[in-house]
């Protein structure tokens, strides 16, 4: 309990305290009676011990001092005056040592078992050391007999026990810094007590009521004052009484008048302890408990369960936050209101039956119910309902949230185990951890055959490894989609399947497995199969006629011998151009089908690509010409050869420049460079033409896509070109990006890494 | 076209007439002597017989195709090893048909749809130069 003192504050606080003290002596030694030196009424005990237990042992020389004044001035005999001195100062410092180590410390006048260790440790043993010193001292000093001993002692020692019992709580509680937080109406309470207080004791201490012994009639406001008021108002009351006491006794009234006013004290005092004993221990057991009880309504009011008691009426009587959240009420709305009032309809709950059972036949009960609230929702909640002396308590908790959830939960598993498409749940090590009914169907393995096992089992020995592959691109987060590959049933068949995969991650994110979706596309790839075959048989079947068409078409074009009339030789052009509209049609189509079918042989091979773009441009000599465009040819000549399939990107090259003629205008100017950088080669196509409309930009590259303005300018684009410009160069590495402002023009750039095009192998069957 | 007094003869296997009809004008009219055979057997006994100087051949054909009348052609050590033979058909030169047969030996490759009756008799000049 030692405190920190800066230096001149001590001697400050040194000096003030033995000025107290000495006051507090004198005052005392006022009422000595038996012996100058010994009195019934000693409040220096009381200062003492309290200062020992708040600022520390160190502020003995302020006691000491205090004290020796106190009786030097009195009796004038400096050693008698030390020995008392050293009586009262041990006396402090060892009634504080023993509250501080066996106690407590200054905690103990805040709990009842405290304060009575208080009692006995400070107000009987200790005071007794000073009662000792003090009538030995006063004895050999001369200022005493020895046949004197029994009463100086016995009054010395009353003295000190009083002074400890009265004063020190008084100096303790008034220290604390603790505010006091009074409401008007508690002032006036404590107004009205304290002035009953005093006119009651100066009533039954003075001489309106001499020959009666009221002195119990002080009691009920001492009680009410510690019940109510707290412990300063306590120590402070006890106080009040004693001077009010003292000085009525004094004066020759009220109920202790003995034969000598140190008897009539004695008997006063001993009143007084018993009274501020038990008022004190009172005001400290009611404190105690409001602390109890605050703290408990904190943790009620703060924890998640709400709790609400029911009085046998029906009305709510305690209630927590959580229950004005769950219950979507107030404090207001539900306190002093029944149950009926706030939940018209509750009594033909289920519910209700089983708090009334509780209530009536008080049996506890636990339920989850699903609570239909006035405003129309409802709520799951789990009650624990449980009689009590006032009623029942309720304790509930909101289990909405984790209802819905297993309900997603179990809506969720439903899709899953009853989808038609096999989903299987796999650890990163492939291990099988999931299985439902699509799987059990495709696979024809039991869940029970296949948990906990290697998904090896489902994969055919060939294509075992791309497990490690898929792994890799799942913890890079990516998902994998429509991934055709085989698997194997359990009766050994190998189908054809598209597995579709997407991570699964435990909550701290971390991928933890995978799930697949698979498809069996047996019959699909079938249906490829053959639509694909019917596709080449088809435009074969129709090549043959249309080349015949072609063949008989220029032979009549060449004829230069005939007479066919301009109007004929016209009519003979159109034949000839429509025809070869529709061998471009065909081998469109060809095209297409191969590349959706994957069965698009691509060979890169070393090649020149100016040369290819140049023979390009050739093929499109007579358009160009008869259209008058102008060909602005801007090429990197130190582009020599580079890997790529001659045939893509002859398509390529052909279709865009197609495009670029079919959407400029007569005299107009299309420009195509080759160009490179330190990673890639560009080939570009720009034109002047019509452009594309913006709304129209990100569906070129879909099949038969043809934007608005390019069907009113021009009838004849199949809406292929692009889509086979995108799909081919997607499968070789490369792309393509464009920019195009309406009625501005469009440019195109392709672009390959210089390692050039990269094989992609079709199936290759044959068509 | 001049008249060469002893005309190149050249064999056009092909089972669509009018096709047929058309190479048979447009390489008369070129000055060769043209015969024409409508599938692949009778292509293949013409062939053996006339000894043509090239043939033309289409693929897809009734009764024997194009390719299994070459596999047999190509056995006649006599002639049809080495003969001259003009692939002619819609199929595209990298299909596996065909990819199979064509290798070594002296034989060409023409898309039908790509080319006309002038490109073909070039392409047969061509041929009988080398």
């Amino acid at each position: 309990m030692d405190l920190y003192l800066p230096r001149r504050r001590e001697l400050a606080i040194n000096i003030v305290l033995a000025l107290i003290y000495f006051i507090a002596g004198k005052l005392g030694l006022q009422l000595a009676f038996v012996n100058e030196s010994a009195t019934v009424v000693w409040p220096p005990t009381g200062i003492a011990i309290a200062s020992f237990l708040l600022l520390g042992y160190r502020i003995w020389p302020a006691i000491f001092i205090g004290a020796f004044l106190t009786n030097f001035t009195t009796n004038g005999a400096v050693l008698i005056s030390l020995g008392i001195a050293l009586g009262n100062t041990l006396e402090g410092i060892i009634a504080a040592l023993l509250v501080n180590k066996l106690a407590g410390g200054k905690e103990a006048f805040y709990k009842v078992s405290g304060y009575f260790k208080f009692f006995l440790l400070a107000g009987v043993l200790s005071t007794a050391i000073s009662a000792d010193i003090g009538v030995i001292t006063l004895i050999l000093g001369g200022a005493a007999n020895w046949s004197e001993f029994g009463p100086i002692w016995l009054t010395w020692w009353t003295g000190d026990l009083s002074g400890a019992l009265i004063v020190t709580p008084f100096i303790i509680y008034w220290s604390n810094r603790k505010y006091i937080q009074w409401g008007p109406k508690k002032i006036v309470e404590a107004v009205i007590v304290f002035l009953a207080l005093i006119i009651v004791g100066y009533a039954v201490f003075s001489n309106l009521t001499s020959g009666y012994s009221l002195v119990f009639l002080c009691l009920p406001m001492i009680i009410w004052i510690a019940f109510r008021l707290g412990l300063r108002a306590t120590t402070t009351s006890i106080i009040a009484l004693s001077i009010i006491a003292i000085v009525g006794t004094l004066s020759g009234q009220g109920p202790f008048l003995r034969d000598t006013p140190n008897r009539s004290l004695f008997s006063l005092q001993a009143f007084m302890d018993i009274v501020a004993i038990s008022a004190v221990a009172l005001a400290i057991a009611v404190v105690e408990r409001r602390r109890l009880d605050e703290r408990f309504e904190r943790v009620i009011d703060n924890m998640i369960e709400g709790f609400q008691i029911i009085g046998f009426d029906w009305k709510y009587q305690y209630v927590n936050d959580s229950i004005v959240k769950q219950g979507k009420s107030t404090r207001e709305k539900l306190l002093g209101h029944t149950m009926m009032e706030v939940y018209p309809g509750i009594e033909e709950t289920e519910v209700f039956a089983q708090l009334k059972r509780a209530m009536v036949e008080r049996i506890p009960h636990k339920m989850e119910t699903e609570f239909k609230f006035p405003d129309g929702s409802s709520g799951w909640f789990e009650l624990r309902i449980e009689p009590i002396p006032e009623g029942i308590f309720i304790l509930s908790l909101d289990a909405t949230e984790r209802k819905r959830q297993q309900e997603t939960l179990k809506r969720t598993a439903s899709i899953v185990e009853n989808a038609t498409e096999a989903i299987i749940g796999k650890t990163l090590d492939g291990i099988i951890t999931s299985w439902n009914k699509g799987a059990e169907e495709l696979y024809g393995y039991t869940e029970e055959e296949v948990l906990g096992k290697p998904n090896t089992i489902l994969i055919p020995p060939e294509h075992t490894d791309e497990w490690e592959g898929i792994k890799g691109k799942l913890l890079q987060g990516e998902d994998i989609k429509n991934f055709e590959t085989q698997r194997i049933t359990k009766n050994g068949r190998v189908m054809d399947v598209s597995m579709t995969y997407s991570p699964i991650k435990d909550e701290s994110g971390a991928i933890t497995g995978t799930s697949a979706i698979v498809r069996d596309i047996t019959e699909k790839k079938k249906i490829d199969s053959m639509k694909n075959e019917f596709v080449a048989l088809a435009s074969h079947q129709l090549k043959t006629p249309l080349t015949s068409i072609k063949w008989y078409s220029e032979l009549l074009l060449k004829k230069t011998d005939t007479n066919f009339s301009e109007k004929q030789l016209q009519y003979l052009r159109e034949i000839h151009k429509s025809n070869k509209r529709m061998i471009y049609l065909i081998n469109a189509l060809l095209n297409v089908s191969r590349i959706d079918l994957g069965t698009f042989i691509i060979d890169p091979k070393e090649a020149n690509l100016i040369e290819i773009v140049e023979s390009v441009l050739e093929d499109f000599k007579v358009q160009i010409d008869s259209r008058n465009l102008t060909i602005e040819k801007n090429f990197d000549y130190s582009i020599q050869s580079v890997i790529l399939d001659i045939n893509v990107m002859r398509i390529i090259v052909s279709n865009l420049l197609s495009n670029a003629i079919r959407y400029s205008e007569d005299n107009g100017t299309i420009g195509i460079e080759i160009r490179r950088d330190e990673q890639s080669f560009f080939v570009k196509v720009w034109d002047r033409g019509i452009g594309i409309p913006n709304h129209q930009k990100d569906k070129i590259f879909k099949k038969f896509s043809r934007a608005d303005n390019a069907m009113v300018k021009n009838t004849d684009g199949s809406g292929l070109g692009l889509y086979i410009v995108k799909s081919l160069i997607d499968q070789t590495g490369g792309s393509i990006n464009f920019e195009s402002e309406e009625n501005q023009g469009t440019s195109f750039t392709v672009s390959y890494p210089m390692s050039g095009m990269k094989e992609k192998e079709g199936s290759g069957q044959p068509n | 076209m001049e008249e060469n007094t002893n005309p190149k003869r050249v064999l056009v296997i092909e089972d669509d007439q009018s096709l047929a009809t058309a190479m048979k004008d447009g390489l008369e009219s070129s000055g060769y002597n043209v015969t024409i055979a409508g599938d692949g057997d009778e292509g293949f006994r013409f062939a053996l017989e006339q000894k043509p100087d090239v043939i033309i051949l289409d693929v897809l054909m009734p009764k024997v195709d194009g390719m299994t009348m070459l596999k047999g052609l190509r056995q006649d050590e006599a002639y049809g090893k080495n003969a001259k033979v003009i692939i002619l058909s819609n199929l595209d030169a990298d299909d596996k048909i065909v990819t199979d047969v064509v290798e070594t030996q002296p034989t060409y490759y023409l898309i039908k749809s790509e080319v006309n009756v002038d490109g073909i008799s070039a392409k047969v000049k061509e041929v009988l130069g080398n």
